[in-house]
């Protein structure tokens, strides 16, 4: 048996050095498997979808990208070993791991290997703060920071001048628990209250009460926090209930559009670092081609792993030797367009700043109000 | 006043929820004593088969209820043939190895052809909202309860006034017994089985157009009932309506004045209490070992 | 009474239970001499979680395989160990090793308090009451921020160093000298347990299993020995905790995954509930099986699913209950001619 265990993984081992030597092996550490696995999945077609696309116009100076998926069930433990996993195919990168406490695992093991980790979907501020000049110099994020986009809606949020109170809805993750942390910290001296805050687990299908509670107490708008089924789920039975709050928070409205054009929802507004509406043609062709090869529309992580391998490319066509020191040092320079029409840029964190956009539904439609800076 | 009474109108339309679960687990531990472990699945298959009858073959959401739960009644006959039938009685861990391996296969094989990705399922009842002297009532949840409410009579008066139904319980209460009347075992057993599975599955599928359907939604559903079913008392029928009820208005008042967090935790709370109170539960029929 | 009993005293010390001692003995040289012939660190990383799961595994086949008692609660207390260690080194400054001791000391502790309501009515109140522990575990976790940090987790946990006389300090941040805590770690955990079991304390535990009201009317107190068989499971679990956070520089709620109550399960029920080799052999397969998935991981866990449903259905005691079987009925051939 135990001679059979060391069989096995040799057998592992010898699969994994048999991968083509002339493509540009880039890694990626998402969930496939378990609750976010749906997650996970869209930000593999995005990032297959950029791969394909690079592919198709000749590559990286004649190379083959090739991306690898490795399931990380958004457990650290997991996530520690795709990314060992990922390492025995001499990645020159590895994006992901779409959960922050698999990215916070991942960070110190890229560190070790000295190759970049390009998150683009993880949100909790000690990724940026451990990055660059905070000590890990291999970490690389371009998704917006917490704080950037709950600056945004607080600025929003006071212009309109209708609201006074809000009560705060978000999951028990990083996500929920770190927005309310820095949209509290942005409501600040803006005569904006949050009079109450609910987190609610992951998959709770039953949000009745909180509602209850919340169209009792009347505010002047609720901000959810909440991602996937749960955000379907909490707004089906919010608009059930007729609640009069105007619906804030952030709130991918892209994936509601059923329930928007069926007329619910109006005026809701909602901060997001990307949305399908968008109107550049970078967005128009990605969310074509997108809805060709899935059938599905992109969403906010689709969104981001095709743009984590464009930036990962552009890099990688201006570096001037093709290794991990050399895609370190050109993405430490990179200047590069995004499909949002904002700028990656990244700063002594390594954190870029893209766009934050204020999204609303108007008649039946969702406009983007505003766009400013992170 | 008002805002407590509606929060006891939504715990027990709740409540009658999870009592559709919770009676269907307990019917199967009272005559298999196997805590089935894959019940909350079956739940979810009630709702997947009911999100597909509806939004891709456009079949009405009455006739797809009546569709899907016999469908998983179904299925669960057969896991009862296949399987289950082959166990002797005692065998406790061994049908909870299966059962969570039943689950497994389930879960994760509808994610495999599915996707994870969940469906929405919209039927005229959808958004609409009754108001009953002042209280806010949805429709469509109205219905689930209903359709809870004539499950829950029709399985009383099976067990109540039929033969077979008769024999259920005789066969619950004491398997030497039953033998003795000329019962056949696995006759009785695996309609439990399949009646049990089947509630499970009616109730995802009463449920599909209030929540979103996902691969994933029938694990926290299950824990909550696992619960329900020790506070009731093991294997009793009575105990899981009255413990169903109790939870739903239970969590629906505390999340009501304190946090959602909380509302999570009173079912395991309540548990341990109860435990240390009744050990058998409030319903149990005494220590079993 | 339950499926997994097994007989407790060997018909035969016949030549699997020779060969047991040296071959124990030949896997520790090659497990210590592994690292330098084949130093990658994908390969030191699983045989790492595989150390600690043998350890966690073996709590599992502790209370379940020989006292009979199926427990959803060793994920709790592996994830108590891991936040206790997370807790006391970042908060209460304590050096590694004593967190480490501290967290199995803890977990012991609650499993004490919780064996005591969860024991009272049946085995089946026991593995619900058992798995409602380790939910509420994960919601404590998720919502006591204050403490818990909730679901932000607590980042760069520190690991225990080895001080080697005249060698230096190594320290357990490299995953090489990690490799040797963990594999001592399982050493002595796994030592500790194969004593006990092979004491006058273990036969009782199978005597309890086998025959509950025999026992106690031979004037042996059944709960008292389940309690104590639990506690030491807990023990077991908690250091397994502090063990694997410190690896993995990070403890978060998803420490109380239900995917590794699953993994537990199969481990113990493939390697045979009982059987303390096979369960140890059996972490080693399973932690690498998932590797060899890795191409299709939503495949991976249907596969494991009917891994279950057929072990449950073809061989319920596992290899180590089919082995033994195997050794009865030779032994019987051989008393017939």
């Amino acid at each position: 048996m135990f001679r059979m265990t060391i069989a096995a993984t040799m057998m592992l081992f010898a699969a994994h050095s048999a991968v083509a030597q002339d493509k540009i092996v880039i890694g990626l550490s998402t969930p496939l498997t378990g609750s976010v696995a749906a997650l996970g999945q869209h930000e593999n077609w995005g990032a297959s979808l950029a791969v394909e696309e690079i592919n198709d116009a000749g590559g990286i100076n004649g190379r083959q990208l090739h991306i690898e998926a490795q399931d990380n069930q958004c457990n650290p433990t997991q996530g520690i070993t795709s990314v060992e996993n990922l390492l025995q195919n001499d990645p020159i990168a590895v994006m992901g791991a779409l959960c922050s406490s698999v990215t916070l695992a991942v960070m110190p093991i890229m560190e070790r290997a000295e190759r970049p980790l390009m998150v683009g979907v993880a949100t909790s501020p000690l990724i940026t703060e451990q990055a660059g000049v905070g000590g890990n110099d291999w970490t690389f994020r371009i998704n917006p920071s917490d704080s950037g986009l709950a600056v945004a809606l607080g600025n929003y949020l006071t212009e309109m001048n209708t609201i006074k109170t809000i009560a705060f809805v978000g999951e028990d993750t990083d996500y929920g628990r770190g927005g309310h942390n820095a949209l509290t910290e942005a409501l600040k001296g803006k005569g904006i209250e949050i009079v109450s805050a609910d987190f609610y687990k992951q998959g709770t299908p039953d949000f009745t009460t909180v509602l209850t509670r919340i169209k009792a107490a009347k505010p002047d708008a609720v901000a959810l926090y909440a991602t996937g089924v749960d955000e379907l789920g909490f707004i089906r039975q919010y608009r059930g209930m007729n609640i009069e709050s105007l619906l804030s928070g952030r709130v991918s409205l892209d994936e509601l559009l059923p329930v928007i054009q069926a007329g619910a929802l109006e005026g809701a507004t909602s901060v997001y670092p990307y949305a399908v509406q968008l109107d550049t043609p970078e967005n128009k062709a990605f969310v074509e081609s997108f809805k060709t090869a899935y059938g599905e529309l992109p969403n906010y992580q689709s969104f981001q792993g095709y743009e984590s391998v464009r930036v990962l490319a552009d890099a990688l066509k201006r570096s001037k030797e093709l290794t991990p020191a050399g895609l370190k040092q050109a993405l430490k320079e990179a200047d590069f367009a995004s499909v949002t029409g904002g700028n990656i840029k990244f700063d002594d964190h390594n954190q870029a700043h893209n766009l934050a956009l204020i999204v609303k539904v108007k008649d039946g439609v969702i406009v983007i109000e505003t766009m400013s800076g992170t | 006043m008002e805002f407590f009474t509606q929060l006891v109108i939504n715990g027990l339309m709740l409540g009658m929820v999870y009592a559709l679960i919770a009676i269907g687990l307990s019917l199967i531990f009272g005559v298999l004593e196997i805590v089935n472990f894959a019940h909350g699945h079956f739940y979810m298959l009630g709702a997947t088969i009911l999100a597909a009858l509806v939004t891709s073959a456009g079949i009405g959401f009455f006739p797809g209820l009546i569709v899907a739960a016999l469908a998983v009644g179904m299925v669960g006959y057969i896991v009862y043939v296949v399987l289950l039938r082959h166990f002797r009685e005692g065998e406790f861990d061994r049908g909870i190895i299966l059962t969570i391996g039943i689950g497994m296969v389930l879960q994760n094989g509808v994610a495999y052809l599915f996707g994870s990705s969940s469906r929405i399922v919209d039927t005229p009842f959808s958004f609409v909202s009754w108001d009953v002297s002042g209280f806010f009532v949805d429709a469509q949840r109205a219905i689930a309860v209903m359709v809870g409410a004539v499950a829950i009579a029709l399985l009383y008066g099976v067990l109540t006034f039929t033969r077979i139904g008769k024999a259920m319980r005789a066969f619950a209460q004491n398997r030497e017994a039953a033998f003795i009347v000329g019962i056949r075992p696995a006759v009785i057993a695996g309609l439990a089985v399949a009646i049990g599975i089947a509630l499970a599955g009616l109730a995802g599928a009463a449920l599909a157009p209030v929540f979103a359907v996902h691969p994933a939604m029938g694990a926290p559903i299950l824990f909550k009932v696992f619960a329900i079913i020790i506070i009731g008392g093991l294997g009793s029928l009575p105990g899981a309506l009255v413990a169903s009820l109790l939870i739903g208005v239970t969590e629906s008042v505390v999340g009501g004045y304190s946090s959602v967090a909380l509302q999570d935790a009173v079912a395991f709370i309540l548990m341990i209490v109860v435990l240390l109170a009744f050990p058998a539960g409030l319903f149990g029929k005494g220590i079993r070992v | 009474m339950s499926a997994t009993a097994r007989t407790s005293v060997s018909p035969v010390g016949g030549s699997f239970a020779r060969l047991t001692g040296p071959l124990v003995i030949l896997s520790l040289v090659a497990l210590i001499l592994l690292p330098s012939i084949w130093p990658s660190s994908y390969v030191i990383n699983i045989l790492i979680l595989a150390f600690i799961f043998g350890i966690l595994a073996t709590g599992l086949n502790l209370i379940f395989g020989y006292t009979g008692l199926l427990s959803f609660g060793q994920i709790g207390f592996f994830g108590l160990g891991a936040y206790l260690y997370a807790l006391l080194t970042m908060d209460a400054g304590l050096s590694p090793w004593f967190a480490m001791l501290l967290a199995g000391v803890g977990a012991g502790f609650v499993a004490l308090l919780l064996g005591y309501p969860a024991l009272r009515v049946s085995r089946a109140s026991f593995v619900i009451v058992t798995l409602s522990f380790t939910l509420l575990a994960a919601l404590l976790a998720r919502n006591w921020v204050e403490v818990t940090r909730g679901p932000m987790g607590i980042p760069k946990l520190p690991a225990p160093s080895v001080d080697l006389p005249g060698l230096g300090e190594f320290s357990g941040h490299d995953p090489r000298v990690f490799y040797f805590i963990a594999l001592g770690m399982a050493v002595v955990c796994i030592g500790v347990t194969y004593l006990l079991v092979n004491s006058p304390v273990g036969r009782v535990l199978r005597a309890v299993n086998l025959n509950e009201p025999l026992a106690a009317s031979q004037g042996i107190s059944p709960k008292k020995y389940q309690i104590a068989a639990f506690s030491i499971a807990g023990i077991l679990s908690g250091v397994a905790g502090s063990l694997h956070v410190a690896h993995l520089g990070i403890v978060d709620p998803s420490i109380f995954d239900p995917y590794y109550s699953e993994m537990l399960l199969i481990i113990v029920i493939i390697g045979g509930p009982g059987s303390l080799w096979m369960v140890v052999i059996s972490s080693f397969v399973f932690m690498v099986i998932p590797e060899l998935l890795r191409m299709a991981p939503e495949l991976r866990m249907v596969l494991f699913g009917f891994i279950l449903v057929l072990a449950a259905m073809l061989f319920p005691t596992g290899v180590g209950g089919y082995l033994e079987d195997r050794k009865v009925a030779l032994w019987r051939r051989s008393l017939r001619s």
